[in-house]
């Protein structure tokens, strides 16, 4: 692993990336309609509870289309061009990585549309709300829960995309084979998402935040020991 | 697994498990009453199911360290098996908890992990039969089986000790085992553990030895 190619291999997603601005456009569309026919179908949708389900399910729903995009798309012929280049653990940080940002991106522009629809009596008005009263705010800690998040999310589903892309009907076991594996991280998440909803502090999250943490480590390890195996053809 | 006498031993264990699980005496308690029986068959079956993965994670691992002929199989037939005593063991337990919790299913970390441990399982399943050529496949499905019996373990073992929960053994509940399982109930839950594994075993020798024939007669075949 080099930092040096990590760094570049971003730098050639992020060029890739605005080569076809669509597909971006297409992901923030994707997760933005997802969460308007949520607000349109569901009556309580100021519901906190509710509202954190939804936030969460979009977000995963979002996340496994950016993942998607990274394996699947590219055709074979550049996969057997990487191997030659870099090592097979310095392509997954990298996508890992990159990932990352998209999907907190992704994270935030969920936030601000359930924020901007849900009205003023749940969720993160309600946070807003807290953080006037209470000074302090619990804005930070909705910030990390989001960033490790994040992080299981884009290395559980990147990882799993780059073992669809081998199949032959990858977009359907994308999701079937990252559900199972995503629900632990994802309820730890929400009950977190919840805690802070109710106005919980650092203190009394610290234990929830240190799962999420532990599981985030489990699920990097994991990946980056077994992505070797599925790279080498 | 050539030798044959601990077939034998199985037969006599699942039989004793049986006869003794329904006639022998069990501590009258409130709520559980005859119910307690079910602790032979729907408790030894999960340990059958959790063995059984395991034997799959075993095989996965060796067939990515050290390739050796037929390890493949041998992990893909042993989710199968431990699949089908999952679900045995859903079965069993949804029963339980109908006439001791009032309902078919509750909200509850441990059960709606064993459902989340099963999806993946499936999901390998369908994983191995979406790819075509048998190398890719194996090494594959090895990757995923890994990953998923670590996400198994963490959702069955780790989470529900972190919640609240009804089942047994996890969110402050004692388990069976532990202090309060009477001594006649030990003499035939310890048998039925074993009985029940060696059954899968058994059965997951006898599909690994089909699926060799039968990569046999279709080489021969194509030769």
């Amino acid at each position: 692993m080099n930092i040096i190619e990590v760094t570049e291999l971003i730098r050639k997603e992020i060029l890739i990336e605005f080569r076809r601005k669509s597909s971006l456009g297409g992901l923030i569309l994707y997760t933005v309609s997802a969460l308007f026919i949520f607000f349109l179908t569901i009556k309580k949708f100021n519901d906190p509870a509710v509202i954190n389900a939804i936030l969460w399910i979009t977000i995963l729903f979002g996340s496994v289309n950016v993942a998607a995009r990274s394996f699947i798309q590219e055709g074979e012929g550049s996969h057997f061009y990487f191997y030659t280049l870099v090592s097979s653990q310095t392509l997954i940080i990298s996508k890992i990585i990159y990932n990352f940002f998209i999907i907190v991106m992704l994270s935030f522009i969920a936030s601000g549309a359930v924020w901007l629809w849900s009205g003023n009596l749940g969720g993160l008005p309600a946070l807003m709300e807290m953080h006037e009263q209470r000074q302090a705010g619990n804005f930070p800690e909705f910030l990390l829960i989001i960033l490790l998040g994040s992080t299981g999310l884009s290395t559980l589903l990147t990882f799993v995309s780059s073992i669809s892309s081998k199949s032959t009907n990858q977009p359907m076991l994308m999701a079937i084979l990252s559900f199972p594996l995503i629900l632990p991280l994802l309820m730890v998440v929400i009950r977190l998402t919840e805690a802070v909803f109710e106005g919980s502090g650092f203190s009394e999250i610290i234990k929830d935040i240190s799962i999420l943490a532990s599981l985030d480590i489990i699920i990097i390890t994991l990946a980056i020991i077994l992505f070797p195996y599925l790279w080498k053809e | 697994m050539s030798t044959w006498w601990w077939k034998i031993v199985v037969v006599v264990l699942l039989c004793y498990t049986v006869i003794a699980g329904f006639l022998g005496s069990v501590p009258a308690l409130p709520i559980l009453h005859e119910s307690i029986r079910n602790l032979y068959f729907h408790v030894a079956v999960m340990f059958a199911t959790i063995i059984l993965l395991t034997v799959s994670l075993f095989f996965s691992v060796r067939h990515l360290s050290a390739f050796r002929q037929h390890d493949d199989l041998k992990a893909a037939e042993a989710v199968n098996v431990g699949v089908l005593f999952g679900i045995l063991g859903v079965l069993t337990g949804s029963v339980w908890a109908k006439f001791t919790w009032g309902t078919w299913w509750v909200k509850d970390a441990k059960l709606n992990g064993t459902v989340v441990a099963l999806l993946a399982y499936f999901a390998y399943m369908i994983l191995r039969d979406s790819i075509t050529d048998r190398q890719k496949k194996a090494r594959i499905s090895a990757v995923y089986n890994i990953f998923a019996w670590v996400m198994m373990l963490i959702f069955l073992l780790i989470l529900p000790r972190m919640t609240a929960s009804l089942h047994p053994g996890s969110g402050g509940n004692p388990g069976f085992g532990t202090y309060d399982l009477s001594n006649t109930m030990k003499l035939v839950f310890y048998p039925a553990v074993a009985g029940w594994t060696l059954l899968a075993l058994w059965l997951w020798e006898i599909r690994v030895r089909i699926r060799i024939i039968n990569d046999k007669i279709l080489n021969e075949k194509n030769l």
